[in-house]
């Protein structure tokens, strides 16, 4: 158990280390008048040179992407082009917000995608399944900023019921916390409920199919109840994979959601960043993200094969 | 933006049918879309750019549909030319990482081994970064473009069909045919195409195909925050952007596009379920 | 040169004190201590420094509430005593005397003399502190400090607007110990304004909070105000609307009367009439924008008139001739009405691209007026064989470093704060302006614009801009387009707040909440 665990562990680093240096090979990509875009007016032809030297873009290719590990390795990701603070810093800061919203989105996710799946499954092939399914279709359709935009017309604009924009913590007064919270959750939870729901409903249909076989001469109504029950626990393991997928997913996909509702997260801070043209931060931010990922895929993996040992035996990762 | 495959779909014993609803709508709103796409010069009342400054900010009308934009163009006629610019965008990126994920999955796949470990772990690289961030830098260091955008998009949705065709070549790879056809001499390229790639054409169109629903979206994501379709070219992101700002006095500026992108997407993704489930009911799709 | 300055100072500050304190603040009711008020703006500054603060903008609207400078302005754009409580002015004009008022404190608690004055604007004249404000300030001879409470200023020439450029925030009175202690005001507080610099927050809004021993007895009434950047328009407006911020700035075009009808929100009395002018400029160090015949040729091919009503939704006035508005006493009468396409493809055929040419428009994305305004010539330019490309910059920085060091074809793009038609004019023609974009030369304007300093006669003053105005349309370095209407809007329990068309926020000092 312990070797698996270490062994999955072992993997993700390399991935995360390609991430690093992908990250570093993409910025390599900016055009060079991005500093001059930067600087401005103010440059003067010694205060560029001092911008190459610090960002140290003189030095050859090979080198300035060992300097750049070792900086990462020491956790040191520099300062922004813009604000001229810590990059590390500030993005820890603007962290909480996302997981805030992530959090969110995800238990109404779940709250709303389980029990579709579900019934969807239970009423198979009838109205409701049909339903079930067409409402995840649009859930799944549906483009997120539109979403949003409607949303605020309705509830914070006609009907006042919901703030608009802003932010307030949860451990700061978690009932304003909830009022602000509420229109992004509902935009981004939408559509990772209808993917929830999908997903719960075919596995709840295979373990099903599986295990009916095993019980085809059901006696009665209780014993379905217990199928049911024994089979929903079986199905909902798969589905914790996909849940970790999305959650992974989310936390780097708020960026234009964080923007519409003024969320004062890490995705508007992206976004932001990327308007600018703030390099380290935009680096610094995917490697964040990435980081969260691969861990999430990681715990994700391992609670998946520590609850089905069906899985373990199959050796069917790729 | 999703890039992760379709659940298992278990149906039980569910027929082979092109009788699926999903699929007959699905087929039905792609292929409207393609038409009027193609064909929008003839379709559309007023041209694209046609601006008529008298008449802006109009709502709906006899004169025009969907009512004008805010410099007097006709938002049908807009929301048409657009769905050019979208399944352009859409088809071309998805293409684009169709071919490449397939070459490397088939290749990782075909030779095994320290290759295999080697692309999969790149593809893991590609995974693991956020793929709104990757669009949006890379946009915005290559330039927006409608073909940097391809490129951008393209790039990110390679990964999931490097999956899907190694997962597909790798079941093909161990039937006794495909074994038997090595032993008497037949040569890996010759192999690949008579029989490797029929047999992984199913799982590869269907992602093509849900791989187009998520360009779409990205696309229009990627407009709207003015980083996609510069103006005055439509896109319906564009025109969600420029749109917004009158959401409560004049909210069919909004709805529209928005309902066109839904659309789109929606059709897509309905055609892509129902190949999916027309190709291969029983089949138990990876679960990433 | 007779004192009176004894007599006049105590009554100068509770004229002070009551004019400010009549331009609204009690139309409600008493005023109310305390609170903390939100404002949302559409960028951020880059410095709080005062002597360097780049634009009419944030950069400067928060020196305001922080620093205090010799006099101020009041509503209605005249002048009044601030730190000087009175002054007297030479019969040549080139000599003012002011007698400064007693008991005024820097924040850190040292008490304001004449040599702080003398310091302040000898920083603001010193070409090492960098100031882009500095060419307004260079008829400054002299300036001593014969005793703690005088300053004296001697001009090398009389100028008809000295007062009123003293009133400016890059005329702050600032304390030496901070600056020197760190190496420049960027993020620090060497004021002694009705407000406190607190500082930057991790999220990039600027705090600033109550003075307690400011000079003027009672002000301000806010504990705190946090100045938030909010680029989108929409979310903007939408926060006002929803209470998420008390106060807004920058609300033009659709969004003004969509806010009026909102039962909740307030637009302050007026009609939002601002100092502001919006233009096409064109980069004349490039071709084919050396070439003035192609200028003018656009200029008579825009109907500006169209533009004004697309670009601001109606909420502007358009500029038919020079970048003096309509409304201001110094406007010169329309020079084009609509478009004329027949002059314009004559100046064509006379330029030296007759068949037509192509560039790139840069604009910035958060002003959607522009990016219309931009289409629509596109459209319009193109029976000129004129082929537009449209650039959109996403963020504010990057589009005016590319502008302002010349990397660009064409751009649209206002400039505010203007009060006397100088303001209008100087930065924007004379050689390596503040707004001089454009790379242009003349100096007959230049001759012209040294002129009307000189002179304080109205009616002789609108003769020499008439004269300037008219020269500069013909050339075309840039083609004025409209004068926006640009306000503020807050919810309708923030009280005491004014709209000045100087668009700064110094109605904070005397706005209290109604909670």
């Amino acid at each position: 158990m312990v070797r698996f665990i270490l062994g999955r562990v072992l993997a993700a680093v390399p991935v995360l280390l390609g991430v690093t240096i992908a990250v570093f090979l993409v910025m390599k990509l900016m055009p060079g008048d991005a500093i001059l875009a930067r600087l401005g007016t103010e440059a003067t032809p010694e205060l560029i040179a001092a911008f190459r030297d610090l960002y140290g873009l003189d030095r050859p290719l090979p080198q300035q992407l060992w300097e750049w590990l070792g900086r990462v390795a020491r956790l040191d990701f520099g300062v922004s082009m813009v604000s001229k603070r810590p990059v590390l810093e500030s993005i820890m800061q603007r962290l909480p917000a996302t997981l805030e919203l992530t959090l969110a989105a995800t238990l109404l996710a779940l709250l709303i995608g389980v029990p579709l799946g579900v019934a969807a499954a239970w009423w198979k092939g009838r109205a409701a399944d049909l339903v079930a399914r067409f409402f995840a279709m649009i859930g799944q359709s549906v483009p997120t900023f539109w979403l949003a935009l409607l949303l605020i017309l309705l509830f914070a604009l006609q009907l006042r019921w919901f703030p608009a924009t802003g932010y307030v913590s949860l451990i700061d007064d978690p009932l304003r916390h909830l009022r602000h919270v509420a229109l992004p959750a509902v935009t981004l939870g939408i559509g990772m409920a209808a993917v929830v729901a999908r997903y719960v409903r075919a596995s709840l249909l295979d373990v099903l199919r599986r295990d009916y076989v095993r019980t085809a001469r059901g006696k009665g109504l209780a014993e379905r109840s217990v199928l049911w029950r024994h089979a929903l626990r079986n199905a909902l393991i798969p589905v914790t994979t996909v849940v970790g997928i999305q959650i992974g997913t989310l936390i780097g996909g708020t960026v234009i959601i964080e923007d519409i509702f003024g969320w004062p997260g890490m995705g508007r801070f992206a976004l932001q960043a990327i308007y600018e043209r703030d390099y380290p931060v935009i680096q610094t931010i995917v490697i964040v993200i990435a980081a969260f990922y691969v861990s999430i895929n990681l715990v994700v993996d391992i609670a998946y094969t520590v609850l089905d040992p069906k899985i373990r035996s199959e050796g069917q990762r790729d | 933006m999703s890039r992760t495959a379709a659940p298992p779909t278990t149906e039980g014993r569910r027929r082979r049918t092109w009788r699926d609803p999903g699929l007959i709508v699905g087929g039905l709103i792609v292929a409207t879309m393609v038409l009027t796409a193609l064909l929008a010069e003839a379709v559309a009342p007023y041209g694209p750019r046609e601006m008529n400054f008298h008449r802006s900010l109009e709502p709906p009308s006899a004169d025009h549909w969907l009512g004008t934009d805010e410099l007097g163009r006709d938002i049908l006629s807009r929301l048409i030319f657009g769905a050019r610019a979208s399944l352009a965008v859409g088809i071309g990126s998805a293409l684009m990482a169709a071919v490449l994920g397939t070459s490397i999955g088939v290749a990782a796949a075909y030779v095994g081994g320290r290759l295999d470990a080697l692309l999969m772990r790149v593809m893991d690289v590609f995974f693991a970064f956020p793929a709104i961030l990757l669009a949006l830098t890379l946009v915005v260091v290559l330039g927006t473009s409608q073909r940097n955008i391809i490129l951008a998009l393209g790039i990110i949705y390679m990964p999931q069909f490097a999956r899907v065709a190694r997962a597909s070549t790798l079941s093909v790879k161990g039937e006794p045919y495909v074994e038997a056809a090595r032993a008497v001499g037949c040569r890996d390229l010759r192999l690949i195409a008579r029989h490797l790639l029929p047999n992984i054409a199913s799982p590869v169109i269907v992602q093509t195909t849900v791989s187009v629903a998520f360009a779409i979206l990205a696309e229009a994501g990627l407009s709207f925050v003015g980083l996609g379709i510069q103006p005055p070219d439509p896109s319906w992101g564009a025109m969600l952007n420029t749109g917004k700002i009158y959401l409560e006095q004049l909210p069919h500026l909004t709805v529209f596009p928005g309902l066109f992108i839904m659309l789109a997407v929606l059709g897509f993704n309905l055609l892509g379920d129902g190949l999916r489930d027309l190709a291969d009911p029983q089949s138990r799709g990876r679960a990433r | 040169m007779t004192n009176l300055g004894s007599l006049f100072r105590p009554l100068a500050s509770v004229a002070f004190v009551v004019a400010l304190l009549t331009s609204g603040a009690y139309a409600q009711g008493d005023p109310q201590y305390g609170g903390t008020l939100r404002v949302g703006w559409n960028y951020a500054g880059t410095t709080v420094d005062p002597h360097k603060a780049i634009t009419h903008g944030p950069d400067s609207w928060i020196s305001k509430l922080v620093y205090n400078t010799l006099v101020g302005m009041d509503q209605d754009l005249a002048i009044r005593p601030e730190l000087a409580s009175s002054w007297e002015i030479s019969d040549d004009g080139t000599v003012y005397t002011f007698e400064l008022v007693e008991g005024v404190r820097f924040h850190n608690g040292r008490e304001l003399t004449a040599e702080d004055v003398k310091y302040s604007l000898e920083r603001l004249l010193d070409p090492d502190t960098g100031s882009s404000r500095r060419a307004n300030y260079t008829d400054i001879a002299m300036v001593e400090a014969p005793d703690a409470y005088t300053v004296v200023i001697t001009l090398s020439r009389p100028n008809a607007i000295f007062l009123t450029q003293l009133a400016q925030a890059a005329a702050s009175i600032v304390a030496r110990e901070v600056v020197e202690e760190h190496g420049g005001l960027d993020v620090v507080d060497g004021g002694s304004g009705a407000f406190r610099l607190v500082g930057q927050q991790a999220d990039g809004s600027i705090v600033i909070e109550r003075n307690p021993d400011y000079f003027i007895e009672g002000l301000p009434y806010l504990d705190r105000v946090v100045f938030t950047t909010v680029q989108d328009n929409q979310a903007r407006n939408t926060a006002v609307r929803t209470g998420d911020l008390d106060l807004i700035t920058h609300v033009t075009g659709n969004f003004i009367s969509l806010l009026r009808n909102d039962p909740t929100v307030v637009i302050p009395e007026g009609d939002g009439s601002s100092g502001q002018f919006y233009a096409l400029l064109f980069n004349t160090r490039r071709a084919p924008f050396d070439d003035m015949k192609v200028r003018q040729a656009i200029a008579h091919a825009l109907d500006r008139e169209t533009i004004t009503q697309l670009a601001l939704d109606g909420e502007g006035f358009t500029l038919a001739a020079g970048p003096i508005p309509p409304w201001h006493w110094a406007a010169l009468d329309p020079v084009f009405d609509g478009a004329d396409m027949e002059a314009a493809l004559q100046f064509m055929a006379e330029s030296q691209h007759p068949d037509g040419f192509s560039f790139t428009l840069r604009v910035w994305s958060a002003q959607q007026f522009s990016v219309r305004a931009a289409q629509f010539m596109q459209q319009t330019l193109a029976p000129l064989g004129i082929d537009i490309t449209i650039d959109q910059q996403g963020d504010w920085a990057t589009y005016w470093a590319a502008v302002t060091s010349a990397n660009y074809d064409a751009t649209i793009q206002g400039f505010g704060g203007n009060i006397d038609p100088y303001d209008y004019t100087f930065e924007t023609f004379r050689e390596g302006g503040a707004r001089n974009m454009m790379g242009y030369v003349n100096r007959e304007v230049e001759q012209l614009l040294s002129e009307s300093l000189r002179l304080t006669d109205r009616d002789a003053r609108k003769a020499i801009f008439d004269e300037i105005q008219t020269i500069v349309v013909n050339q075309a370095p840039q083609v004025y387009l409209w004068n926006q209407k640009q306000t503020e809007a807050h919810r309708a329990d923030v009280r005491g707040f004014h709209h000045l068309a100087t668009l700064d926020l110094s109605a904070i000092i005397t706005t209290w909440l109604d909670r």
